[in-house]
């Protein structure tokens, strides 16, 4: 959707607005109109009704700071999430909150084996979205950033890596980490609770 | 649980349905977006009336550039290595790419394992005995408080009894041994910030046909690098050049280089099942994954000492250790090369280190 190839785009058509001159008003406005509603929705996954907040403190910190932004080297999408993940950072207990609670979730798992085969594929959805909460809580925010921000945000690793300022490389690198590691460990703890039973 | 939805790794998909399944309750109220965006239209248009200068960035935006961080890279990856051939430095400007081949100080370092492997015995199981496997994890838990982050490398103690039949019943045992070491902060420190450090890791007693901890269906696992079963190492190509072309083809392809290469090999090697004929063709396979290099000469993984082999990926190197004299492969680990969210290159991230033996019952460990 997002045309990465052009460097010096600076219509709003292609999200690489020139910020340096007139029409901000008009510009942020469209800005806000075309990201909001999914950067909230972002937001909210994260940390819960903070995100009511966030997002528009989000948008305040872009015009603040509307002079680093250089549409040459990202898409304002990139840049606004890169500014939303930035002020998550303020909030990571309030995340590790939620995610401790999502992982405790509705249902205890010693129910499940009341519940015969009708359910059953149901129940391991659920069942594995909360410990795939749980496990969420243990990854380096670093990760769990890059992680989120392409499964949620629905950003690309060029994306994520305009987003954080990192290498692209990294991105792949770390996103591939740490989604074997959640593979892995996240299906280890189901082992387990089921083998309590 | 009822389907064979429990398995030891989720799948990709499964991994996607459930990160579209967490918090995915969420709802956007329409007038919290309104006073959003008429708070933005008031700051906006205020700036356009008053020509003010604009303001001090409060929030550093993330698309500032940050420093470079290859030049430190470089001397935290050199320092780490320790002293090396002129060849293999200029290899390790290329951690990256992982095209540079492996070193020579690396090949000969699997040869020679390869060639001990070949020689050794593997210790026979009887009928009725189980062969041993205790595995010493050293994983690490994070727990980010935001403005804190403490970290620690717990000892997780997973023990195996195998039976000389792989179709007979296995039992696994789990322990997180209590053993610790604080990598970022302190005990005290992360108490005090409220950091919950206790648990983590799953505990307890399984047994399953076939080793099948991980799942409901018994005994129709065809293997795998993760999962070593007899018929799939009988079916591994014995030729080394098709060893690596196997491993390549199965491991995940990605922009890892050689790192991920490394992993699966060292999934395999650190199951403790793998015979000393495949164990010494694995070793030769290696020899071949681009950018591998000997990291450390004199490894200690919980008081074993071999050689390290291992790929760096720009984060992270992967090293796998093996004892060139005997051939037996002493464990593998983590270690960052790069100072990534408060860890500093140099930081062991995990390391694991594998003991075999045979006995006579199951939950026995051997004597000594």
């Amino acid at each position: 959707m997002t045309d990465h190839t052009g460097g010096d785009g600076a219509s709003d058509t292609d999200d690489r607005p020139d910020l340096s001159g007139p029409h901000l008003s008009r510009i942020f406005g469209q800005l806000f109109d075309r990201h909001s509603r999914p950067l909230h929705r972002y937001l909210a996954r994260r940390v819960g009704h903070l995100a009511d907040d966030l997002v528009g403190e989000t948008f305040l910190v872009a015009y603040q700071t509307r002079s680093g932004y250089d549409p040459g080297r990202g898409t304002a999408r990139s840049w606004l999430y890169g500014i939303a993940t930035n002020l998550l950072r303020r909030h990571v207990r309030q995340e590790v909150r939620g995610l401790h609670a999502a992982a405790r979730a509705a249902g205890s798992t010693a129910g499940y084996e009341d519940h015969e085969n009708r359910v059953a594929d149901q129940v391991d959805a659920s069942a594995r979205a909360r410990l795939l909460a749980g496990a969420l809580v243990d990854l380096e925010a670093g990760d769990r950033d890059v992680l989120l921000l392409t499964s949620w945000a629905g950003l690309d690793s060029n994306e994520v890596a305009e987003a954080l300022g990192i290498p692209v490389g990294t991105v792949r690198s770390r996103l591939h980490r740490v989604r074997r590691r959640l593979r892995a460990h996240a299906s280890n703890t189901e082992h387990t609770r089921s083998g309590d039973e | 649980m009822s389907d064979d939805n429990i398995r030891r790794v989720w799948t990709e998909d499964e991994l996607d349905a459930a990160l579209e399944a967490v918090n995915a309750d969420v709802r956007t109220d329409e007038q919290v977006l309104a006073r959003a965006r008429a708070a933005l239209m008031i700051t906006t248009e205020q700036g356009e009336t008053q020509v003010t200068t604009t303001q001090e960035p409060e929030v550093a935006t993330a698309v500032e550039p940050r420093p470079r961080r290859s030049a430190r890279r470089w001397v935290a990856a050199a320092a780490a290595v320790g002293v090396l051939v002129a060849g293999a430095l200029i290899a390790q400007t290329l951690p990256f790419r992982g095209k540079a081949p492996a070193t020579a100080e690396a090949v000969a370092t699997l040869d020679r394992a390869a060639a001990q492997a070949i020689g050794a015995v593997d210790e026979p199981v009887g009928p009725g005995q189980y062969r041993y496997i205790a595995t010493h994890a050293w994983w690490m838990a994070t727990h980010d408080m935001g403005d804190e982050k403490f970290a620690l490398l717990a000892e997780n103690l997973m023990e195996t009894w195998a039976p000389a039949n792989e179709q007979d019943e296995w039992m696994l045992r789990r322990d997180v041994t209590g053993n610790r070491q604080w990598v970022i902060g302190t005990e005290e420190e992360a108490k005090a910030a409220g950091a919950e450090t206790e648990g983590g890791w799953p505990e307890g007693e399984w047994r399953a046909k076939c080793g099948d901890f991980y799942s409901d269906v018994k005994c129709q696992n065809e293997g795998s690098w993760q999962i070593p079963t007899a018929a799939w190492q009988a079916g591994l190509p014995t030729d080394p050049d098709a060893l690596f072309e196997r491993l390549q083809a199965d491991a995940p392809d990605n922009d890892r280089g050689g790192i991920e290469l490394l992993v699966y090999a060292a999934d395999a090697l650190r199951s403790g099942l793998i015979t000393k004929d495949v164990r010494a063709n694995i070793y030769k396979a290696l020899a071949k994954v681009p950018g591998l290099q000997v990291t450390d000469g004199q490894a200690n993984l919980g008081g074993r000492i071999g050689i390290a082999l291992g790929v760096d990926d720009g984060d992270r190197r992967q090293d796998v250790i093996v004892d060139p004299a005997t051939g037996q492969f002493i464990g593998e680990r983590q270690v960052m090369t790069d100072d990534v969210d408060g860890f500093k290159a140099g930081t062991v991230m995990q390391f694991t280190s594998v003991t075999t033996g045979v006995v006579d019952a199951i939950g026995v460990k051997p004597a000594g």
